[in-house]
């Protein structure tokens, strides 16, 4: 097989996480009701799991057969162009960012992420972040607060 | 036939109704356009604001808020692969790769007119022939709603892009992440392991945003330094042929539009996903191919979520019944401006109905002037380097996520499948069926067990009554042909 | 060190709570609508807010928040603070979660700001069909047991416990088919896809007005102004009596612990909101009946409404969990 797509670095390992999930998922959905009648609460979601599960088995099948990208080497290409350094430390920032929301309050927490992540990824002007963070957080508390009554959280400060 | 007359163009003469229907589109579009800022979200805040107004300066308002709104969506769908609301899902397909090829102002040109033609389409059907198709809309039973959600379903083989089996798992996942919480026919928890948070289950718009705004965010990252593509803005309106071309697709699903939008069961997003199946089936040769910035996979869905508003008006106005989430919202206010919705409307205040198909009218007229304005600077949203869009972006998808009811644990969801879209993109898993299993499961779930019950859970008479009924047999006929002609025998066959 | 803190803190909430009650409110306030937008609970909320805001010089931010059958926005609210700052907007569902295995709050846990009125149920079936009394109806339903099917809301909904009331009374066996809502359940029927539901008048009396449906009986001690003309459901089952009057109801609840006269005032503020007349008009046009009643008034109907609801739900097998283990007395 010639065409045939190069397995990626981590990929196998993905596949098999998936099949793991579907069969406790599938696992779960048996729990809902068993097989008790045909119109119970956990038909379709054993029909979806099941299919979860079969699929994740013939993808799992597909993936090992695939030749890996390279044969050496595997976590190191994984950490390189699955989960680049930039990333994954933008990653980090987005989840302290959503952890912070509820304590810190909407309006904080969104502008120290904005203003970091811009100064992160846009590395170019501090002041051009500053303003853009500023004015774009004003609209959206503008938008959503007061147009359209959201009550977002408020946090301890503000 | 004076007075009828009269009443539809009440909303063109009068100044201040004028103006309300104009400032309704223009809001809805944005109200649209922006994540988790939903029509029915607007109209219901409306409802407290409008209380002391006349009725019909509150509904012109609406009926614009509804036209704009439905179409708003396709634009975040087009410049940043996030749809604005669920009807605009299958907008992005082929949307988003079209503004990746610098043809963003051309793909909103083609949006918007064709959105107007849908929406004039929905018009046109209230106006003629309302009293019918609500009638039709009636005898809709549940197990033809299985049939209609397993239509839908089936978009899972083509979307699925290189493998099967990874389209499949994806659409799989998307069901079960739609029958999380309490389950609505029994009350039994379905994957909530006994959180109270998870009761109310996962809304789809959290699932939409994780899964296509989330994870495109992170997926851009890996490329941050690519110069952003250049956008081509030629002429405003779309090239004369190029509209005639698409026109007669655009017919179509109009048509598919209104009859789902008039299915109390169904509304836009499911409309435009069904409309999208059937411009993949019937268009031979697309001007790209589907999924890589075809402009008939943009045409069909806008056509048919906008159809759809007129749509969902029918049964409305006419039986009282909400078409969609919306009318829903529509029949409350109108209780509390003091009218009665139900088929009595129409004899009560006579006025109501040509006054609605005016309004609306006139949002379409209204929507094709401002969606064709402004395309330029919306297309510079595009240019903008990436550093900066994607923090804003990621702010922009947690409150609107947060906006849909107000739970903290719907951002966490979000970003969750953000990061879990980003591993599915990276290994070549096509996202998009996971929102259309999110959006059908759980139709095909409650119809299914539906007829099932009503069949008193005897297969034999479950599956009889899906060929006695003219209804469930047509869409049955038409389910095996889908079927066979996906399958290799058929092309096979075809082939000698 | 500890107990000292929340000694602290009582005297500051104290304090607080004093403040409070001179110029409540000071801000805006939000106010938790337990159900969906555009349903009969929602309408309701809307419909009675803007007088009440005028009452009190202030905004209320209304929110629909949704699932479980309410009981998310019971828990919500719950957790807010007890300032009087965080209504919560709801229907009759509460009362059962107990019994129904979903959370352990209910109304108990509430103060009653004002229970706004109370819908009655009638059964209604399509125009044409065979049936020309409810007393038919049901002995068709004994005579072919399970073959005729009633449009349902799922467990606890409203069709379900009337269906329960009457099994106590005249044994019967339909075939529940479950809908959404009221409206999705009319909509089947319309379309012939069930044969019969009963539903609350306010979502069935534009139909039967239309002509697209017809009422067998109104579950009622007597006959209701909407349609005086349909025999109440004690005319053909004497027994039901004792279980009547019984309906949904709709009202507002702040936390118990809320500072009492903070809730004063949000009592005078909600009954001039329920005695403004575009609020009597949405509910006289939706078939509700107007209850305006508040506190130990309140409190006992709804102790009452529970008992009998809940017993009789037990006692059909319909429950996950026995009244007994929750104090709710047997009627």
């Amino acid at each position: 097989m010639p065409d045939q797509p190069r397995r990626q670095p981590g990929e196998l390992v993905f596949s098999l996480l998936l099949l793991v999930a579907s069969l406790f998922l599938a696992w779960q959905a048996w729990s809902i009701a068993g097989f008790a009648s045909l119109s119970s609460a956990g038909v379709m979601p054993m029909l979806a799991t099941g299919t979860m599960a079969a699929a994740g088995l013939v993808i799992l099948g597909q993936t090992a057969r695939r030749r890996p990208v390279a044969e050496q080497g595997a976590v190191r290409r994984f950490l390189a162009e699955v989960t680049p350094p930039r990333l994954a430390l933008f990653a980090a920032m987005i989840v302290l960012y959503m952890l912070a929301l509820e304590p810190a309050g909407f309006l904080v927490s969104s502008f120290a992420f904005l203003f970091a992540g811009m100064a992160f990824l846009h590395r170019r002007s501090l002041a051009l972040s500053l303003v853009v963070s500023a004015a774009s957080l004003a609209l959206i508390w503008l938008v959503f607060r007061h147009v359209f009554a959201v009550v977002l959280p408020a946090g301890r400060l503000f | 036939m004076e007075q009828t007359a009269l009443w539809f163009l009440m909303a063109w003469l009068d100044p201040g109704l004028l103006l309300m229907v104009a400032a309704g589109t223009f809001a809805g579009i944005y109200i649209g356009a922006i994540p988790g800022l939903s029509v029915t979200m607007a109209v219901s805040i409306l409802i407290s604001f409008t209380f002391k107004w006349p009725v019909d300066d509150a509904l012109a308002l609406i009926a614009g808020i509804f036209v704009g709104g439905v179409y708003g969506g396709a634009r975040s769908a087009i410049l940043l692969n996030i749809p604005g609301a669920p009807s605009a899902v299958a907008t992005a397909f082929d949307g988003y790769p079209l503004a990746q090829r610098g043809e963003a102002g051309r793909a909103i040109g083609v949006a918007t007119v064709m959105s107007v033609v849908g929406g004039l389409m929905g018009v046109l059907a209230l106006a003629l022939a309302a009293p019918v198709i609500a009638r039709f809309a009636l005898l809709v039973a549940p197990r033809d709603y299985l049939l209609l959600a397993m239509i839908g379903i089936l978009l899972v083989g083509s979307l699925a892009g290189k493998s099967l089996a990874r389209g499949i798992f994806a659409g799989a996942l998307g069901v079960t992440i739609g029958m999380v919480g309490l389950d609505p026919m029994t009350a039994e928890g379905r994957f909530t392991f006994g959180s109270l948070s998870l009761m109310g289950g996962i809304p789809y718009v959290a699932a939409m945003i994780g899964f296509f705004g989330v994870a495109e965010a992170l997926y851009q990252l890996r490329h941050l330094d690519l110069e952003p593509v250049k956008q081509r803005v030629g002429s405003l309106l779309p090239d004369w042929r190029v509209v005639k071309k698409l026109l007669p697709l655009s017919l179509r699903t109009g048509a598919i539009g209104v009859v789902i939008g008039a299915l109390p069961g169904t509304g836009g997003d499911i409309a435009a996903l069904m409309a999208y199946d059937h411009a993949k089936r019937t268009v031979k040769e697309p001007t790209s191919p589907f999924g890589e910035g075809a402009y008939e996979g943009l045409v069909a869905p806008e056509s048919a979520n906008n159809a759809a508003v007129g749509g969902a008006y029918i049964p409305m106005l006419t039986l009282g019944i909400p078409g969609d989430a919306v009318t829903a919202v529509i029949i409350g206010a109108l209780y509390i401006h003091g009218l009665k919705p139900g088929p009595l409307l129409m004899v009560e205040t006579p006025h109501l109905f040509w006054f609605t198909v005016g309004s609306l009218t006139l949002a379409n007229l209204c929507l094709l002037v401002f969606g064709l304005t402004g395309i330029r600077i919306f297309t510079k949203l595009v240019e903008c380097p990436k550093g900066i869009l994607i923090p804003l972006i990621l702010v922009l998808s947690a409150v609107g996520t947060y906006a849909i009811q107000n739970n903290p644990v719907d951002i966490y969801w979000m970003l969750g499948f953000g990061i879990l879209g980003y591993f599915m993109k990276v290994y070549d898993y096509p996202v998009a069926p996971v929102i259309l299993g999110v959006i059908l499961g759980p139709l095909m779930d409650v119809s299914y067990r539906r007829a099932m019950i009503s069949a008193r859970d005897d297969p034999l008479t479950f599956a009889s009554e899906f060929v006695t009924a003219p209804i469930s047999l047509g869409l049955t006929l038409f389910l095996l042909a889908i079927i066979l002609g996906q399958t290799p025998l058929w092309s096979k066959l075809r082939g000698r | 060190m500890i107990r000292n803190l929340l000694g602290a803190a009582a005297a500051l909430s104290l304090v607080a709570g004093v403040a409070t009650a001179q110029d409540f409110p000071e801000r805006e306030m939000l106010g938790v609508i337990m159900w969906g937008a555009g349903g009969a609970t929602d309408v309701v909320a809307r419909g009675v807010t803007p007088a009440v805001e005028e009452a009190l010089g202030k905004p209320i931010v209304m929110l629909n928040k949704a699932g479980a059958a309410g009981a998310i926005s019971v828990a919500y609210v719950n957790a807010a603070p007890a300032d009087g700052y965080t209504l919560l907007y709801g229907a009759e569902n509460p009362q059962l979660h107990g019994v129904m295995g979903l959370s352990e709050l209910d109304y108990g846990s509430f103060y009653p700001v004002n229970i706004l009125g109370r819908g009655v149920a009638v059964v209604v079936v399509q125009a044409d069909a065979p049936w020309q009394s409810f007393k038919e109806l049901v002995e068709d339903a004994q005579a072919r047991p399970g073959e005729i099917k009633m449009a349902s809301t799922g467990p606890g909904g409203l069709p379900y416990v009337v269906a329960a009331l009457l099994n106590s009374v005249a044994p019967h066996e339909v075939t529940a088919v479950p809908f959404d809502g009221e409206g999705p359940g009319l909509t089947a029927l319309q379309g012939g896809h069930v044969d019969f539901m009963p539903a609350g008048i306010s979502a069935a009396a534009e139909l039967i007005k239309g002509g697209q449906l017809r009422a067998l009986t109104v579950v009622n001690a007597e006959s209701v102004d909407t349609f005086p003309d349909v025999p109440p459901i004690t005319d053909e089952f004497p027994e039901m009596a004792k279980y009547l009057p019984w309906g949904p109801f709709y009202g507002v609840w702040v936390r118990d612990e809320t500072p009492d006269d903070v809730k004063a005032k949000l009592v005078e503020a909600f009954r001039a909101g329920a005695e403004s007349e575009a609020f009597q008009t949405l509910m006289a046009n939706r078939g509700n009946v107007m209850m305006n009643i508040s506190g130990d008034e309140a409190d006992a109907f709804l102790d009452n409404w529970q008992s009998v609801t809940t017993w009789v739900l037990h006692d059909g097998g319909a429950t996950k969990r026995s009244p007994e283990e929750f104090g709710i007395p047997r009627p």
